[in-house]
């Protein structure tokens, strides 16, 4: 922005230094800051607080997402149902099955059904 | 504060005009702090009253502070700021300046002897200083003391290169010339 000044635009040293000392700037008192400070944040203040609600917005998904997980960990040896067709609490849906059901007294019709599930899921994951 | 005040002077203004409450804040802070000497400098010049000159400091800010939104439509900084601090500092110094003497009863042709002369010391190199016209030492301070190229001074002024560069011209002269100072220039 300074472009270069003629040389006889210049000062002695001594002059300049004497100038600034007849212009010396004075010590700013803090009230003086404060005033203008406060007025400052008074007048921006009506401005959103975006670096606020930049953290709202993530705050609210994260911890939405951390109670989910937190719940999955904690619930999930109670939450798990068995299925309905493990019938022997194994963990696993086979023939041991169809036997409990049997040893249960259950109907014949619901014998037979289970068996024919239990045949199918065994067909579907031989075909894997 | 710290990393506001490695920005440049037009970066804090970018921040002031789109910024949220408490960066355009810390952003007008860091102006503030940066530019305060200059502005109670200038102010000081033209009001000789050091309490005057700090009821136009906050006026100088209060007016910058209004530039940007909500109440103004922004601030798009083509040359350094004291360029636009500097003649609201000193209209508002004059008007400072005015207002006390109103309430002191003084009278206008008083008022009218602006800037006011730095206070006479008993050295005869503030004494001459002192005598150069108040638009020919309105330059050299602002040359010598604030550091403004004559461009800036010119665009804080308000007035053609040209006049600057003359009016500079003829307070160097009248210092030349003036036995008090002469010496300092040399043979």
């Amino acid at each position: 922005m300074h472009e270069p000044e003629p040389q006889f635009e210049e000062l002695p040293d001594l002059l300049v230094a004497r100038l600034q000392r007849a212009d010396r700037s004075q010590a700013i008192d803090p009230r003086t800051d404060r005033v203008v400070i406060d007025d400052a944040r008074r007048y921006f203040a009506s401005r959103p607080r975006r670096a606020r609600l930049a953290v709202m917005r993530w705050a609210l998904p994260l911890a939405a997402a951390a109670a989910l997980l937190i719940a999955v960990l904690v619930l999930r040896p109670f939450g798990l149902q068995r299925a309905a067709d493990d019938v022997d609490g194994s963990g696993r849906v086979d023939i041991l099955d169809a036997f409990a059901l049997a040893r249960s007294q259950a109907d014949q019709e619901s014998v037979d059904a289970l068996a024919a599930r239990i045949v199918s899921l065994g067909a579907q994951r031989s075909d894997l | 504060m710290g990393d506001v005040d490695r920005r440049s002077d037009e970066e804090l203004v970018d921040v002031c005009n789109v910024g949220d409450a408490d960066s355009a804040a810390a952003a007008f802070e860091a102006l503030y702090r940066r530019h305060r000497d200059f502005v109670l400098r200038v102010a000081r010049r033209f009001t000789g009253d050091r309490e005057l000159a700090l009821d136009a400091l906050q006026d100088t800010f209060a007016y910058l502070l209004r530039k940007f939104p909500p109440a103004g439509d922004g601030l798009h900084l083509k040359a350094k700021l004291e360029t636009l601090l500097y003649p609201v500092a000193k209209n508002s110094a004059i008007t400072a300046r005015r207002k006390a003497a109103r309430l002191s009863g003084a009278g206008d042709a008083e008022l009218e002897e602006l800037p006011a002369a730095p206070e006479p010391q008993s050295e005869s190199l503030d004494a001459a200083l002192a005598k150069l016209s108040p638009e020919r030492r309105e330059v050299l301070t602002l040359r010598f003391v604030d550091d403004l190229s004559l461009a800036e001074i010119a665009a804080a002024l308000q007035v053609p290169l040209g006049t600057v560069k003359s009016r500079l011209h003829l307070a160097i002269k009248d210092l030349r010339e003036d036995p008090r100072t002469k010496e300092f220039f040399g043979p």
